[in-house]
């Protein structure tokens, strides 16, 4: 009996170890939501509610999970990142998210901006160009059971017209121009988000409005995309 | 030519020729800037040899010989191995990460240690040489000199046909070969022999592309799925290389009312930073209207178009559909412009120059329709490029460009927009103040609209008509564009606030300094004196930067700038470490020399700093960066040489006082006269040119390269045990000058920075007055 009962015993202290770290993790969460989030402004419960929820360690490599909810972006490899918090919180308040609505993302990358809006929208697509981020994203997001979001690996510069028109469209890669077809599956009274800069140095946000068939653009505050660190190869 | 002197020749080749290559490397992989790094190491070399050798005195009495038979080897391999252990992972470093972590600016640490070691080899032959054969310095010195001088030549040949990681690499070789001539059995150059033999199999085998930062847009590009080099070629600007992509698109300028296919593109890219796009197919003809750039085109019939360096096909295929009758490219690399001479989709209408742009508007006689410059500063900021020397965007070259116009001819001009904005701002300043220059009022002959994240600015010969100006309104309002100049009626494309429209309207006022005092960014316009287009930040207002970006976010403000400040650091640090420290240590059983450390700092940090400032000063000369290096380099060094051996023959107090006299003399005519004499000799063929070069550098060369070895000299003669630690505190300073030339250069201007090395060289004269009262009482 105490052979069989052995495992679950010892599997005890792990538990509560993982638990121990879970409720870590939540307490850091909220804290990020608090002191970098809210306090700078952003005030849409929502995406609020949405930061508070969507567990951001599991969407950085494990070696950078002590730092996951630090004021800062974080290396996912290839040369990307994922963006610090408010950013993401920033730019998912500016899309007035709301239940009815259909987003598109062009650059899943990690896949926590996806999750973010995967709490707040009806659906989320989200197109990878880098087939290996594409497929990492798509494992966490499947975990984490966010049906509402489906990804696709190819070039997001197509948009996904079969599943358009979109409420929202996120491009989280900087371009020198905004692609024609993403502007053409942008709903009337939609809204686009889009950094220009290189997104290495100073960046700005683009917010493009689609208003009787006339599009309009409205650059926004500089931010930073800056990797801070990398991981060790 | 003995054996001896034909190896310090071929030694000092090697180290001056790895140096240059190491260059090459760094700009490749990370970013240009290290270049001031590469310098500076090299020099830490020399001045640790310096000091190891005061430090340890047996070593150049005990053991000369042996270390000097064997150290020319030893140099060769650690060239050879070098280039490949800083790429490995573990030790290579990321500029874009130095400022963030620790561990990376470690690892800067550790890369520049790797590097500086074969400097420090090769400087300790050079020194045992100068210890044990101190009666024939300054024939050593010559041949030391000579040889670096060749060194800076052959790299410019070799650059063509070897690949980038090759080129380092091979240098190690001629230290091999250097020691080869110095060893004295058999069985030792058989050794060395075998040791030649592996090195070559050592290049043969090495990577020809080698590491670089993921995130250089190469990187990045090279991530995509289908995204592969098709061609590559190294030339003397760096190494080229083409890359085809089913996803690579550019559209700067388009209207967001185009709904139409943007055609892909292949991409051409210099030292792994993207360069000039390449459409694959032509798009509809709407895709070449519907876009800020085709405006110039609707104020003329037929023109005649001159595009300097475009950065697109997109543009001079747009000038062909839009009726220009003739298109004359200038692009300055070899590889894209041969591409653009055999592009299919170019008509008979189009011509290419290979030629740099400057260098080309000075010789330029004909006039023009339009003259379209590159679009300006890097995408989105002033970031890397922020210590790039833009001389095609200066008020000279603007001025030079709209003499070139046909009375109804345009310049062109396009940049991004930014936020906060920087580039945009300079670009209207720029503009405006060259108006100002040529006695025209801004308001009337320019002409600006953006849309969302592209400026475009003109400049007419004469004044913009109110129909042509009613045409920029239709035209920017059928295209979603907005006015910048004359004002917008309303903004399509908002700005996050009024700033950027209201310093626009201040440029282009009377008094334009009026409203930018308080900016917390440069917006000066560039000049030939400080072509530095990208420099925004100023020093006053540091404070401003910090509540804005934060401590560690600053740097990012203008990267370029702060990593010349964290090359310094590191070159500080480190020449603390290797070279101060241990000096200070062998001091102790010295006497202190005072005067002698502060005659041969001055040498070192006056060398350095007027031969930085007369590289970047000849760049607007010779045309490019590379031409201006090799030319000014083997100059300096090879007039310097022969100073050197001329030193030999006269009496150390006298050739001094003769030398330091003598550059006061030169230099108070070359401050004053430089730039009117730069202009005057720009306008001859380029042999011409780089003949009155040399002759008008030579005699300030040669006299520089006295002082060095009659110190010595002296030294020689009545302070021998200081010989080292001359050697050391002449490294020292000659560490720091790099990245200090640099900075007083972008701050100051070349100007100062070049008068800053000679007043230098003068601050020496009471020095040697204080020398001879010394000798005198010595042999008195």
């Amino acid at each position: 009996m105490r052979r069989l009962l052995l495992p679950f015993m010892l599997m005890i202290p792990v538990k509560l170890a993982l638990a121990q770290a879970s409720d870590e993790y939540v307490s850091r969460r909220m804290n990020m939501v608090l002191t970098q989030i809210t306090q700078r402004g952003v005030v849409h419960r929502a995406t609020i509610k949405a930061m508070e929820t969507v567990p951001r360690h599991l969407f950085v490599p494990n070696s950078y999970r002590n730092s996951a909810y630090e004021d800062r972006p974080l290396p996912i490899g290839y040369g990307q990142t994922i963006s610090q918090p408010y950013i993401v919180a920033y730019m998912t308040e500016l899309m007035k998210p709301s239940p009815e609505m259909i987003a598109l993302e062009i650059g899943t990358g990690s896949g926590y901006q996806a999750a973010v809006l995967a709490e707040i929208v009806k659906h989320v697509y989200t197109i990878e160009i880098v087939p290996q981020l594409g497929s990492s994203a798509e494992k966490t997001l499947r975990k984490l059971d966010y049906s509402n979001v489906t990804t696709r690996i190819a070039d997001g510069y197509h948009g996904w017209p079969e599943k358009g028109p979109f409420d929202i469209i996120v491009v989280t890669a900087a371009a020198d121009h905004i692609p024609p077809p993403l502007i053409e599956q942008l709903k009337e009274g939609g809204r686009m988000i889009i950094p220009v800069g290189s997104p290495f140095l100073v960046q700005q946000l683009m917010l493009v409005e689609k208003k009787g068939g006339k599009v309009k653009t409205r650059s926004l505050i500089p931010v930073r995309f800056v990797p801070f660190t990398r991981a060790e190869e | 030519m003995n054996r001896e002197n034909a190896s310090i020749f071929l030694l000092s080749v090697a180290i001056i020729g790895f140096q240059l290559a190491i260059i090459n490397l760094i700009s490749y992989g990370q970013w240009y800037h290290f270049a001031y790094l590469a310098v500076s190491v090299a020099m830490l070399g020399f001045g640790s040899s310096g000091v190891i050798l005061a430090v340890w005195p047996k070593l150049g009495q005990k053991y000369a010989s042996k270390l000097i038979s064997r150290l020319p080897v030893i140099t060769g391999l650690l060239m050879l191995s070098s280039p490949l252990l800083i790429g490995i992972p573990g030790i290579r470093f990321d500029t874009l990460l130095v400022f963030t972590s620790k561990f990376e600016a470690a690892k800067l640490l550790l890369t520049c240690f790797i590097l500086f070691l074969p400097f420090l080899s090769g400087a300790m032959v050079l020194g045992l040489f100068f210890i044990i054969r101190s009666n024939s310095i300054p024939i050593l010195y010559a041949w030391n000199l000579a040889g670096s001088a060749v060194g800076g030549v052959l790299i410019i040949a070799l650059s063509r046909y070897l690949s980038v990681a090759n080129l380092a690499s091979s240098f190690g070789l001629m230290a091999i070969v250097a020691g080869f001539f110095l060893a004295k059995s058999s069985k030792m150059k058989l050794a060395i022999t075998t040791v030649g033999l592996a090195g070559c199999l050592l290049l043969f085998f090495q990577p020809k592309v080698p590491f670089k930062s993921e995130f250089k847009p190469l990187s990045k590009t090279l991530l995509i799925p289908d995204s592969r080099v098709i061609h590559t070629a190294s030339t003397p600007q760096g190494t080229f290389e083409m890359v085809s992509s089913g996803s690579l698109r550019q559209a700067s300028g388009l209207s967001l009312s185009y709904f139409g296919r943007v055609p892909l593109v292949d991409m051409a890219f210099l030292n792994a930073q993207d360069y000039a796009a390449f459409e694959k197919a032509l798009a509809d003809t709407a895709f070449y209207h519907q876009n800020l750039f085709s405006f110039p085109y609707w104020l003329f019939h037929s023109p005649e178009v001159l595009m300097l360096q475009p950065n697109s096909t997109f543009l001079t295929t747009q000038a062909g559909l839009l009726g220009s009758e003739e298109i004359t490219i200038v692009e300055p690399l070899r590889p894209v412009a041969d591409r653009l001479a055999a592009y299919p989709w170019f008509d008979e209408r189009v011509s290419v120059v290979t030629a740099y742009p400057r260098e080309y508007l000075i010789n330029e006689q004909r006039l023009w329709h339009a003259i379209v410059f590159p679009s300006v500063g890097s995408f989105g900021g002033a970031g890397l490029s922020a210590l790039k020397e833009e001389y095609l965007f200066t008020t000279e070259s603007l001025v030079k460009a709209y003499h070139l116009l046909t009375p109804e001819g345009l310049l062109v001009f396009s940049t991004f927009m930014d936020n906060p904005p920087r580039n945009s701002l300079k670009l209207i300043s720029l503009v405006a103040e060259s108006a100002r220059d040529l006695g025209l009022k801004p308001s009337e002959y320019m002409l600006a609209m953006r849309n969302w994240n592209t400026l475009l600015v003109l400049l007419k010969r004469n004044v913009f008509e109110n129909t042509e100006r009613d045409m920029a309104f239709n035209f920017a309002l059928e295209n979603g564009f907005d006015m910048v100049i004359p004002a917008p009626l309303e903004e399509l494309n908002m700005m996050p606030d009024s700033t950027f429209q209201h310093l626009a309207n201040q440029m282009i006022c009377d008094d334009p300094s009026k409203g930018v005092v308080d900016y917390p960014f440069s917006l000066e316009p560039p000049t030939d004196n400080s072509p530095f287009f990208s420099k925004f930040l100023r020093m006053g207002k540091f404070r401003s930067y910090l509540s804005w970006m934060g401590a560690d976010g600053v740097p990012f403000l203008e990267l370029g700038y702060f990593i010349v400040w964290v090359s310094l650091a590191v070159c500080l640090l480190l020449a603390l470490i290797a070279i101060a420290f241990p000096m200070l240590i062998s001091v102790a059983n010295r006497s202190f020399n005072a005067p002698v450390w502060f005659y041969f700092a001055c040498l070192g940090l006056g060398f350095m700093l007027v031969e930085i400032s007369l590289i970047q000063r000849t760049i607007l000369v010779v045309g490019n960066p590379i031409m201006s290096s090799a030319v000014i380099i083997s100059t300096m060094l090879c007039f310097s040489a022969v100073g050197s051996y001329l030193s030999s023959f006269i009496y150390i107090r006298r050739g001094m006082l003769l030398a330091i006299l003598g550059i006061a003399l030169l230099t108070s005519v070359l401050i004053p006269l430089g730039d009117r004499i730069n202009l005057y000799i720009v306008g001859l063929p380029i042999y011409t040119r780089v003949v009155t070069l040399v002759l008008l550098i030579a005699p300030l060369a040669l006299l520089m390269g006295m002082l060095f070895p009659l110190g010595m000299r002296y030294l020689h003669t009545f302070a021998t045990n200081q010989i080292p630690v001359a050697w050391g505190v002449n490294g020292f300073f000659s560490v720091l000058a790099a990245p200090v030339a640099t900075i007083l250069a972008v701050e100051f201007g070349f100007s100062i920075a070049f008068a800053s090395g000679a007043a230098l060289y003068m601050a020496c004269l009471p020095i040697v007055l204080l020398m001879q009262r010394k000798a005198r009482g010595q042999t008195g």
